[in-house]
């Protein structure tokens, strides 16, 4: 960890207030659920699920606001004519932004699931549709009902697909604001233009459309494509296997396209800190 | 006399507005160097390349021999024309992160010299009066211990008689080998403490002289100077 | 004293002046340690590298001599100290009467103010 990641922990020492507070009322909330359900009352137990479920989404939300705020500051605020004296390379500071902001999203999305799937074991799989702990066990079913050969590892690696094509579909997408501030940055150096906000908020329009296309594009494609597999062939290859396939296919195609848009945006958004830094 | 910083054929455009057409100089080893210009002759931009701030392959810059970049960023002390700390934060916080940034920052004598000024560390950036934020980050700056300063319009805020305290505090804690740009408006206050001036207009140096030799010429002032070249 | 500067005068000949009168008053008195260049700069509010050169103009006068390791030093010479006395006295001497020129005040006249006899 550099100084700078040390330097960025500590100063959003608040969200790990946040989170630890998080922690704390889904334990006394699991509790309760415990004690609730004991009693055959699952609505109530459900109704707690639920609201774990927002608080902890709302979470994520502030976490990811508070971590691409910090990096508005740098642009855009005096934070970058202090920052960007620092001895380290420009690119640093991207580096450390996108480190500590994924760290925190993930500690609490990594929190919810682990809230989530404790309050299944507590409330002994009573509550099903909140199961996020389900997951596995319900792939392997259905795996197994249809004469699937090994389906305990097809289960486990859909759910090590699943589980990567979150983590790159967020990544993606915190990506794209640190694009879209560091795009609007730019344009602002260049051509000296005071009126931020309102570039950043044209760049933010356009940044939301363009991930539209690519949604729209991808829904396409997957039609298309499972429409030639499942009539052409894709049934015939695989067999009963095509189960599996099938389960893993759209994820994949996922982490391709996420995956390789983040990886150019974080190049382009490097390139310009690096050789084209105007603050 | 070594040489702290040289800039060569330095230019810089905002879309087809040129701020800096063709700038360079030196600037030696223990040398004290005012900036001077009009609003929008480009001294910010100069100055902001040099520290790192804008970044234009237009020139070459050489500080202690290195372009600007990590070595250059670890021997350069740069304060900007604007109040950089956000409100909310506490001065404590503030030394804390140059002490881990840069090797060459002593937190003590900082610490001693806000103190003097009735500056506390547990004081919040925004309670502090325009002068004394101003006073900060003067402060912050010369508690490093660096090979070339960059004050960008250091002593706006700051009344007369503080202006003196703070000019004294600047030679006091500068190392005795390091150079100085600072860029003002408030010419007659520094003007005994400058070995150098460079007179900036329309991103272009018309003036590059020693103080002394100004008035050895002359018999006139750097004011004088001054008003005669922009009036 | 505060230290005022004119503005159309090279302050290292200002400083020089300065240290002069402070050296022929006794507020230096022969023999005294002289405070360094970087102090002194700091309290006149100037240039270090100035107070440096004003230095070195004393001392190539005699004025002042260092002590390699010691510092600087106000001469001993009371001969010296009482020639630049006459000297500092005789330079303002004509610059009070090149003033009264400027005003229209004869030589006679500005002795007479002075309360001498002409």
């Amino acid at each position: 960890m550099s100084k700078l990641d040390r330097l960025e922990l500590a100063e959003t020492r608040k969200i790990r207030i946040f989170i630890t507070g998080v922690v704390i009322v889904y334990m006394l909330l699991s509790v309760i659920c415990a004690a609730v359900s004991n009693g055959a009352s699952t609505d109530t137990a459900l109704t707690f699920k639920i609201i774990l479920l927002l608080i902890s989404a709302l979470g994520t939300v502030v976490a990811g606001v508070i971590m691409i705020k910090r990096f508005y500051n740098i642009l855009f605020t005096g934070d970058g004519l202090v920052k960007f004296a620092y001895p380290v390379e420009n690119n640093a500071h991207l580096n450390t932004n996108l480190r500590c902001g994924l760290m925190w999203i993930f500690s609490i999305l990594t929190i919810i699931i682990a809230g989530l799937w404790m309050s299944d074991v507590i409330t002994q799989d009573r509550v099903e549709d909140f199961g996020a702990g389900n997951l596995f066990g319900d792939l392997r079913e259905s795996f197994q009902s249809n004469y699937l050969s090994n389906p305990d590892l097809k289960a486990v690696i859909a759910v090590i697909i699943l589980v990567i094509a979150l983590i790159v579909v967020t990544v993606n997408f915190y990506m794209s604001f640190i694009f879209t501030l560091t795009m609007a940055g730019r344009i602002c150096g260049k051509y000296n233009i005071l009126q931020k906000n309102g570039v950043i908020f044209i760049a933010g329009i356009v940044m939301y459309y363009i991930h539209m296309i690519v949604v729209a594009a991808m829904s396409w494609i997957e039609n298309a494509y499972s429409e030639y597999w499942m009539y052409q062939g894709g049934y015939n290859l695989f067999e009963r296997d095509w189960i599996f396939v099938e389960e893993i296919d759209r994820p994949l195609a996922n982490i391709l396209v996420y995956g390789v848009t983040a990886f150019i945006m974080y190049r382009i958004s490097k390139t310009i800190l690096d050789k084209k830094l105007d603050i | 006399m070594s040489t702290i910083l040289e800039c060569k054929g330095l230019s810089h455009s905002y879309g087809k507005k040129k701020a800096l057409d063709d700038v360079s100089f030196t600037i030696g080893s223990g040398k004290i160097v005012g900036l001077f210009g009009p609003n929008g002759s480009g001294k910010t931009t100069l100055i902001k390349i040099l520290a790192g701030m804008i970044h234009d392959e237009n020139g070459t810059v050489s500080i202690c021999g290195n372009p600007v970049g990590i070595k250059s960023k670890a021997v350069v002390s740069y304060s900007p024309d604007i109040m950089p700390y956000r409100n909310d934060r506490k001065i404590a916080d503030i030394l804390e992160s140059y002490a881990l940034m840069f090797e060459d920052f002593d937190r003590k004598e900082a610490e001693e010299v806000l103190e003097e000024l009735e500056i506390h560390s547990d004081d919040l950036v925004g309670k502090l009066s325009k002068g004394n934020s101003e006073k900060l980050q003067i402060i912050i700056a010369m508690s490093r211990k660096a090979k070339l300063y960059i004050l960008d319009e250091p002593f706006s805020g700051i009344d007369p008689v503080a202006r003196e305290n703070i000019v004294k505090t600047i030679l006091r804690m500068m190392p005795e080998d390091s150079s100085l740009l600072l860029s003002t408006h408030l010419i007659g206050d520094i003007e005994q403490i400058l070995d150098e001036a460079i007179f900036l207009k329309d991103g272009k140096i018309v003036l590059h002289k020693p103080v002394d030799e100004m008035r050895d010429e002359k018999g006139q002032s750097l004011s004088d100077e001054y008003m005669e070249e922009f009036r | 004293m505060p230290w005022n500067f004119d503005s159309d005068k090279p302050i290292f000949i200002q400083l020089v002046e300065r240290l002069e009168s402070d050296i022929v008053s006794g507020k230096y008195a022969p023999g005294d340690k002289l405070p360094t260049v970087r102090d002194l700069a700091v309290e006149a509010a100037v240039n270090p590298n100035t107070m440096q050169k004003a230095y070195g103009e004393l001392e190539r006068l005699g004025l002042v001599y260092t002590q390699r390791t010691n510092g600087r030093f106000v001469t001993e010479d009371a001969g010296l100290i009482e020639k630049t006395r006459k000297e500092l006295a005789k330079k303002t001497a004509q610059e009070f009467l090149s003033r009264m020129k400027e005003i229209g005040i004869s030589r006679e006249e500005a002795v007479k103010l002075l309360g001498g006899k002409a």
